[in-house]
């Protein structure tokens, strides 16, 4: 920094000598070019927040779901009546979903026929198009009545992420594995029906606090699966609400 | 400094130190070059940037209320709006327009960005910054990530600042462009006359730390700086 003051210092002299005033009269004010590309910007960080909002879900004609939904929008198992709400936000894509889904599905399916538990799946589909599509298939289904066959398959069968696996073909294929192959399915698998509704249910779990899946909630509690390791840490997770006792 | 002294027709005679090979006027000679290179790094980051954000609106929005810093009314203005920034400053960057406004502008931006990371980390929050692209949780982000991030950025922000300093490069619509950023021009105008361009650099740098300058600031430094 010293040496470029005293390069000032010298090279002041130096332009004073060779028609300082011109110079310093360019210098006198910002040039036009720097507040027309101000303006120019602004404009066009205002036209681009025109464009996303018009391709956000808020803009984009949401189709509800046939079939009743539970808390939230998402899809229930269980009776209202149990002690604990346990919600799952879940995408078809994410791998650790997946690994969860095969520990989770039992303990679910078990604690939700004694009565304990009322499960809810929603929708966080962020993992890119293809989740979108996934989840939109998986309600289709649910608008007949398969959409825990649906569900299940799909993170059984999955795939890597947005490898082109869930193609229309097969989503429909797994469509018929479930029993589904009439006209109402196909049709709704095709015209992607509810991913508009999947992008806002995925819309309202960020704002609610979601950020990535899988994640549980236990009566609107977020669950730390950080800890859990076994079966048993997560049936204890999901049961009292903690990790920590007995380990 | 050093590297005007050394400019023919000038105080020739005064410095002639260290090895020859890179001689002061070989690289004023590769200055310009080395600034459209540092244009075009920092066009391509915001460029990559900004597509990332573009094609996922959503995602975009996601990715910045994760930082649980705005409130719900900007979240969405931010991830909707930021990346619009990005591919201006890119676009500017690109063409060499107005090259010293967008160098300060991408270096101000940086900071925000290195400040909302350094936030993140201070608050124990685990997300992905979403600086390309994607966002939201990432239970694997901790010091060595944030770290990372925030090195890569201070990086970028170093460049910047070199840009601002010395925005004078080739291949820049600057040199064109009637009312460009004037002391651009008059770098390019006055091609055998090196001397001109490093004594603004002089001057603005002068100008940061307005010491020992008994003349007014410098306006067009103010103004490019507190845009």
């Amino acid at each position: 920094m010293k040496s470029a003051r005293d390069g000032t210092g010298s090279a002041g002299r130096g332009r004073q000598a060779r028609g300082k005033q011109p110079w310093r009269q360019k210098r006198r004010r910002p040039p036009v070019i720097v507040w027309a590309v101000v303006v120019i910007l602004v404009i066009g960080v205002g036209a681009g927040v025109a464009i996303q909002r018009s391709r956000s879900v808020e803009s984009t004609g949401v189709v509800m779901p046939a079939h009743a939904l539970g808390p939230g929008g998402g899809e229930v198992l269980g009776s209202a009546s149990a002690p604990v709400l346990l919600e799952e936000y879940g995408d078809y894509q994410c791998p650790a979903c997946a690994a969860l889904q095969r520990i989770l599905g039992p303990i679910v399916q078990r604690l939700t026929q004694q009565g304990r538990i009322r499960f809810v799946f929603h929708n966080f589909a962020f993992l890119g198009p293809e989740s979108l599509r996934a989840a939109s298939a998986a309600t289709c289904a649910g608008d007949q009545g398969k959409f825990w066959q649906y569900h299940d398959l799909l993170y059984a069968e999955q795939a890597a992420e947005n490898s082109g696996a869930l193609s229309t073909d097969r989503l429909l294929e797994f469509g018929r594995r479930v029993g589904l192959s009439d006209e109402r399915f196909t049709t709704c698998v095709r015209d992607d029906t509810y991913v508009p509704w999947v992008r806002q249910v995925t819309e309202e779990a960020s704002r609610r606090g979601v950020r990535g899946t899988p994640t549980l909630y236990r009566n609107g509690t977020q669950l730390p699966l950080d800890q859990v390791e076994t079966p048993a840490d997560l049936e204890r997770v999901i049961l009292s609400g903690t990790g920590q006792p007995g380990r | 400094m050093r590297v005007s002294a050394r400019e023919q027709g000038e105080a020739t005679a005064g410095r002639r130190i260290g090895p020859p090979p890179p001689s002061p006027s070989r690289l004023a000679e590769l200055a310009p070059w080395l600034a459209t290179a540092a244009r075009l790094l920092l066009a391509g980051v915001w460029i990559w940037a900004a597509v990332a954000k573009i094609v996922d609106p959503d995602a975009s929005v996601r990715a910045v209320r994760a930082y649980q810093l705005l409130p719900e009314g900007l979240v969405q203005l931010t991830g909707w709006g930021l990346p619009f920034l990005e591919l201006g400053l890119a676009v500017l960057l690109l063409a060499g327009l107005a090259t010293r406004f967008a160098a300060v502008l991408s270096a101000l931006l940086l900071v925000v960005f290195m400040v909302g990371i350094a936030s993140a980390w201070a608050r124990g929050l685990q997300i992905d910054c979403g600086c390309f692209g994607g966002g939201g949780a990432d239970p694997t982000a901790g010091a060595g990530t944030y770290l990372l991030e925030l090195a890569r950025d201070l990086g970028l922000v170093v460049v910047a600042c070199l840009l601002a300093v010395w925005p004078r490069s080739r291949f820049a619509l600057d040199s064109y462009v009637l009312g460009a950023s004037d002391d651009d021009r008059a770098g390019d105008d006055r091609a055998g006359d090196d001397r001109a361009g490093d004594d603004r650099a002089g001057d603005d740098r002068a100008g940061d730390d307005r010491a020992g300058r008994d003349e007014a600031p410098w306006p067009h430094h103010q103004d490019s700086e507190g845009r």
